[in-house]
């Protein structure tokens, strides 16, 4: 398991807990990466929105580092995720872009879960815990992206997906059955249209404190901001206190593998993790 | 084959002298009468005069075959055909040469060209007259019992059908009793009644036949042989409880301590609130290992599921006072054989935990429309019950097709449903409501109903609410307005698909399926049909419908079965006859035939089964070594047709076009022009030929290399083809056909294939037309003299 | 709808729309279907009658989150996602865009890739707040110092 690590702007922004607990684990998992460093930001929805050409172009050029260093790519972020397998899917196609470009060899495009889920896979990782996270009850979030449209390379379901559930059972928590598990958080209206994105992610934390869990878990970092960050701003909405710890999903795998949280970027969580941490004896 | 000498009588009936006043019948007959072994002809103006004379000629061997000349009536053509058969002349020693319906006495064209061209349409069809052989139909031993596989609704109709009419029956299902799905439905509409009254009625008439035999938990093991002559094979399964000593007293039951597990209906139990209890215990069965027959109790016989059984208990075995019990039984196979073999097969419900979003599987307040039908047998008491309709149905992702019951089921339940718990609410969220028919008023009932209101507007997901409810948020597309509901239970109606039992036959049988797995061959006129001679189907493994229409469907298997139920199958003697001293076991006509007709004999060349066969002549024209040829339409007597058009009855510079017509659709086409008065071109002669796709590439060579300037084959529209492809496989040979006339240096151009519909007259005119144009265009044909 | 011409639009930027039966789905599974008049099956409604010009000047478009949810549960098909991306793209070719919808945040965007080639939240964010005050602005700016603290912000 060899990739190309294609960060995005999040995770070298307001995401760098997520990179740097990525980091972290990913050795100790059998992730072998090399990390892009002249990498271009994907367009997320915005080029899309804009310029057509542009939202390929972009992913373009990524698409073609990979291909010089002959590997397949592998992102965290499911917003990159999902602008370079669209791009990655037209390539295969044959297309000739811009009248230009075509590929020999189209890299293949994966998202986070996809390979800790099929790749490494929940039996391995289970043999590396070291620390075991008894008693826990840990809530998967997946948000939009990361199922949908291409259902981590169409192996998952749209509305019932099980991949982080099977992580989270690996790691001896107990995964918590959250129906609005693949709602949308608002994330990409934050700063388009703010009222309407805290109400969606008011939602979101409103229904995942009924089923009190000890934390939430995340693979995107824009929901992880809505949720994490935005926290407090919706507790004023609401006007109740939520007050739950919201863990990138290689955070709570570093834990379960025993990595000192500092590594895994845990002080850097907005609400604070403080109890949670307490409850597992770091 | 006796070499006769074919001594020919030529009729031609003038009535009213029509064709006089187009062609020089003096001269025709002049010409004909000089052909060698023409015995007598000429004109008549009558028939009853000249009838007994040439019965008299007929008897004193003056002439064995005649063909008649002109336009007959079907009345006509009647008495003819009956005082020559009283005669004693074979049916196929005689032809019919319309000279008409070929153009004759077109208004406009030189009287000349029309006389040449009559005597050559009577060459032609003398010619073929000339290779009549006398034919009898054959009679081939039978077995006047049917096969029935599924004792549902439909194959119980198609078996008391048939013991009514005295016939035998052998009736399998794999389930421990007869009913299949219609006996797990609560109450039909309009009548309120029982779905297992009217079972039952059928029931009791097979209680009281000794014609049929019904074997249940048993699957159809193997099936070979022909129409006729099936050998069946089937594979019964241990009920262990003796079929002669069990009378169903059920002291059994009392003792038996295993109760058979419900199947885990919810995965979150997180959800379970007191009113999904009750739904869950209202779907629950309590099922001992032991029990009666399901679905109805016809065998009466009990069954046990021995997988239920707690080891080496023995307690039924103990407390039967019939000894019946027998633990010890294996599975047995019956063989027998039959004449025909009918699918009922039926349904099953489409999986709706495959539809994710409305969680069917996870809540166990969500429930399928059929197991509604359960649940409304004592229904615990529920305030808000919502109903989606077309839940993956009319979706690209699930089942493709509309269902075409589940609106007027759920409009059923609803009224049931308002019966017993007259305050509650219900909601039905629809797309379009579809009650066609008499169902119109059910529609209609139900919506002046109170506290009932329908939606139009999918929800898209389903979420839990509050206390064990289910959350529903939708747009009523009708107002635009947001939807947002708590419901105790919601409905899914989903859809049905074909049965697993219909998949596994489907294997054992190499039936043909459609695309979505239903049984199909020619749906518009030939709906119980399966596209294999003497298999039949019936009833919803044929597509979904409600009960009269599988009723419907079961009775009308039933007669089409009829003919092969007779004793013998009688054999029109037009069948193909394969020389096996050209055949080089290419294996082309086993593959092309639509009704697989052809299987291997024991030195692997292809032999034909005559009862499976429908004459339709495909193999004759695929065979690329004109190895075959229908008995009656022989690939000599088409040949000595097209030798016989001589293109010299018209100038050199006009192109003489042969056509190929398929004898349902494309001929009446070409005939129907001429009786409108159509301008149809003299160029063209037609030959009919059963099916498009019996025109050998040969035949096409021949003509072209005969000098004539172009030959069209046309044929039914893709998908119309009574014979499924007969069309397509024409079109399929046309690269061989091109490769073989480059070969010969004739220009592929001259060949052309089109699609005829029964009353395309003005395109059939057109078409001639056309081609003309192309063909003078292109240049008279090199090898015509 | 203005036009009371009838025809139904194929351009090949826009995804097939005529299949749609209009069974509202898309809007029972749209976060933000009722946040304005419009839900994505109305605005599907208006390609069908021909409107793009009343289509592609809906508020839903610019409330569009891309989630996908409609598209993945279309039983049509219907790529609805693209729908509104074209649209979107469209109004802003045409000229069409309502001045009361604020794409100061877009144009932000464009601009930061297009002289960087990548995004700072730090920047992006500052920018689209200078355009509109946030609704919480207290807990922003006391987000904003605790999001420093931790490094997050670059």
């Amino acid at each position: 398991m060899n990739y190309l690590y294609y960060p995005g702007c999040s995770l070298k922004g307001a995401a760098i807990d997520y990179d740097e607990s990525f980091q972290a684990v990913a050795s100790s998992l059998g992730i072998e990466i090399k990390e892009m460093k002249d990498w271009e930001c994907c367009g997320a929805t915005v080029a899309k929105s804009v310029d057509e050409g542009l939202s390929e172009t972009l992913p373009l050029s990524t698409l073609k580092n990979a291909e010089k260093e002959e590997k397949d790519l592998l992102m965290l972020c499911p917003s990159c995720y999902v602008n370079h397998l669209q791009v990655s899917l037209k390539a295969k196609e044959n297309e000739t872009f811009f009248e230009q470009y075509s590929f020999n060899q189209v890299p293949e495009v994966k998202q986070l879960l996809e390979v800790l889920a099929f790749d490494v896979g929940a039996e391995e990782i289970k043999k590396k815990i070291i620390k075991p996270l008894k008693g826990i009850k840990v809530l998967p979030y997946y948000g939009c992206l990361t199922v949908r449209p291409f259902r981590l390379g169409g192996k998952e379901s749209y509305e019932n997906p099980k991949v982080m559930e099977k992580i989270i059972e690996a790691t001896g928590a107990q995964p918590v059955f959250f129906p609005y598990k693949v709602d949308c958080c608002g994330g990409t209206l934050l700063l388009s249209k703010e009222k309407t994105a805290l109400k969606l992610c008011a939602s979101i934390l409103k229904q995942a404190k009924k089923l009190s869990p000890d934390c939430i878990v995340v693979a995107c970092p824009l929901c992880h901001f809505m949720l994490d960050a935005k926290q407090r701003t919706i507790e004023r909405e609401l006007k109740e206190k939520i007050d739950l710890p919201v863990l990138y999903i290689t955070q709570l795998l570093g834990l379960a593998l025993g990595i000192d949280y500092k590594k895994l970027g845990i002080q850097r969580l907005v609400t604070s993790p403080k109890r949670f941490l307490q409850k597992i004896g770091v | 084959m006796q070499k006769t000498v074919p001594k020919t009588g030529i009729f031609i009936f003038d009535q009213g002298k029509r064709l006089a006043r187009s062609i020089d019948l003096d001269a025709v007959i002049q010409r004909l009468a000089r052909i060698k072994n023409v015995i007598r002809c000429e004109v008549l103006t009558d028939l009853a005069a000249p009838l007994p004379s040439i019965k008299e000629d007929f008897t004193s061997d003056k002439f064995n075959r005649i063909f008649w000349v002109g336009k007959f009536s079907d009345y006509q053509k009647k008495t003819i055909q009956s005082e020559l058969s009283s005669a004693g002349l074979n049916p196929y020693m005689y032809e019919w040469c319309d000279l008409e319906e070929q153009g004759i006495g077109t208004k406009g064209v030189d009287s000349g060209i029309q006389t040449q061209k009559a005597i050559i349409l009577i060459q032609m069809t003398l010619a073929r007259t000339r290779l009549l052989e006398p034919l009898e139909p054959l009679e081939l031993p039978a077995v006047d019992a049917s096969l029935i596989i599924g004792a549902g609704v439909s194959g119980l109709h198609t078996a008391t059908s048939l013991i009514g009419l005295c016939k035998k029956v052998y009736l399998v299902e794999k389930e421990s009793g007869v009913g299949g799905k219609v006996a797990s439905l609560h109450r039909l509409y309009p009548r309120i009644c029982d779905p297992r009254c009217g079972l039952e009625f059928e029931i009791q008439k097979i209680r009281e036949s000794d014609m049929i035999e019904v074997h249940t938990l048993s699957r159809v093991k193997s099936l070979f042989g022909s129409p006729g002559n099936f050998d069946v094979r089937i594979e019964k399964q241990s009920r262990y409880v003796s079929e002669e000593k069990c009378n169903a007293c059920g002291e059994c039951m009392k003792v038996c301590p295993a109760v058979i597990p419900e199947e885990q209906r919810s995965r979150e139990s997180a959800f379970i609130n007191e009113t999904s209890q009750q739904v869950l215990n209202s779907l629950k069965s309590d099922k001992k290992a032991i029990h009666p027959a399901v679905p109805m109790t016809y065998p009466s016989t009990f069954v046990i599921e021995r997988q239920y059984c707690p080891p080496d208990c023995r307690e039924c075995v103990k407390a039967c006072p019939a000894l019946a019990v027998e633990l010890e039984q294996t599975s047995s196979e019956l063989a027998f054989k039959v004449g025909a073999v009918i699918i009922t097969t039926g349904w099953d419900p489409y999986q709706l935990s495959k539809v994710d979003e409305y969680g069917y599987g996870i809540y166990p307040n969500v429930i399928s429309n059929l197991e509604m039908e359960r649940l409304l047998e004592d229904p615990p008491v529920l305030k808000e019950i919502g109903f989606i309709q077309c839940a993956g149905s009319r979706d690209e992702r699930h089942l493709h097709y509309c269902s075409s019951v589940c609106c007027s089921v759920s409009l059923k339940q609803v009224l049931f449903l308002k019966e017993k718990l007259p305050d509650a609410l219900c909601y039905i969220f629809y797309q379009d409501m579809r009650t066609p028919g008499f169902d119109e008023e059910l529609y209609q009932k139900v919506k002046s109903l109170n506290n009932v209101i329908f939606i139009r507007g999918n929800p898209s997901t389903v979420k839990p609410g509050d206390n064990g409810k289910l959350r529903i948020h939708a747009e009523d597309t009708l107002s635009g307005k947001e939807i947002d509901l708590s419901l105790d239970l919601l409905v899914l109606a989903g859809g049905m698909m074909p049965s697993q039992g219909s998949f596994e036959i489907a294997q054992l049988l190499n039936l043909p399926q459609n695309n979505f797995g239903f049984f199909e061959s020619h749906l518009q006129c030939h709906p119980e049909e399966s596209q294999r001679t003497g298999i039949l189907v019936g009833g919803a493994c044929r597509g979904p419908m409600n009960i009269s229409q599988s009723i419907e469907s079961s009775h009308r298997a039933a007669m089409e079965v009829l003919p092969f139920l007779n004793r013998t199958i009688l054999i029109e003697p037009k069948y193909p006859v394969l020389d096996l001293t050209k055949c080089d076991k290419c294996k082309r006509c086993m593959e092309e035939c639509p009704f697989l007709s052809y299987v291997f004999d024991e030195n692997g060349f292809p032999s034909l089964d005559l009862t499976k066969c429908r004459q339709c002549g495909n193999c004759m024209g695929i065979c690329p070594l004109i190895a075959i040829s229908l008995r009656n339409n022989t690939i000599k007597q088409i040949a000595a047709q097209v030798q016989a058009i001589k293109p010299s009855f018209i100038s050199k510079e006009e192109p003489v076009i042969l056509a190929f017509l398929c004898e349902n659709d494309a001929y009446h086409a070409a005939q129907s022009a001429v009786e409108y008065g159509l301008p149809v071109p003299p160029n063209v002669f037609f030959i009919k030929v059963p099916c498009a796709g019996s025109v050998n590439n040969a035949l096409v060579a021949d003509a072209l290399a005969f000098g004539i300037d172009g030959v069209l084959i046309a044929g039914c529209k893709d998908g119309q083809c009574h014979y499924v492809k007969g069309n397509q496989l024409v079109k399929t040979r046309s690269g061989d056909l091109s490769d073989k006339l480059q070969k010969m240096m004739i220009d592929p151009q001259r060949v052309r294939f089109e699609s005829l519909e029964i009353r395309d007259s003005k395109k059939y005119v057109e078409l001639v037309k056309s081609y003309i144009e192309e063909l003078r265009a292109m240049g008279p044909n090199p090898f015509k003299s | 709808m203005k036009e009371s011409v009838i025809k139904l639009i194929h351009t090949d930027t826009i995804p097939e729309s005529s299949i749609c039966v209009q069974c509202g789905k898309c809007s029972s599974g749209c976060p933000v279907a009722f946040e304005s008049e419009h839900s994505p099956r109305k605005v599907i409604r208006f390609l069908q009658w021909g409107c793009l010009k009343e289509a592609s000047q809906s508020p839903f478009l610019w409330l569009c989150a891309s989630c996908q949810a409609c598209t993945v549960r279309c039983p049509r098909g219907v790529n609805i996602s693209s729908i509104m991306l074209s649209l979107r793209r469209i109004a802003q070719q045409q000229g069409w865009v309502m001045p009361e919808e604020n794409l100061s945040y877009y144009k932000t965007f464009i601009n930061m890739i297009k002289k960087r080639g990548k995004i700072s939240e730090l920047r992006l964010g500052l920018a689209t707040a200078l355009h509109k005050i946030p609704s919480h602005p207290i807990e922003d700016i006391v987000l904003f110092f605790k999001l420093l603290k931790r490094g997050k912000l670059r």
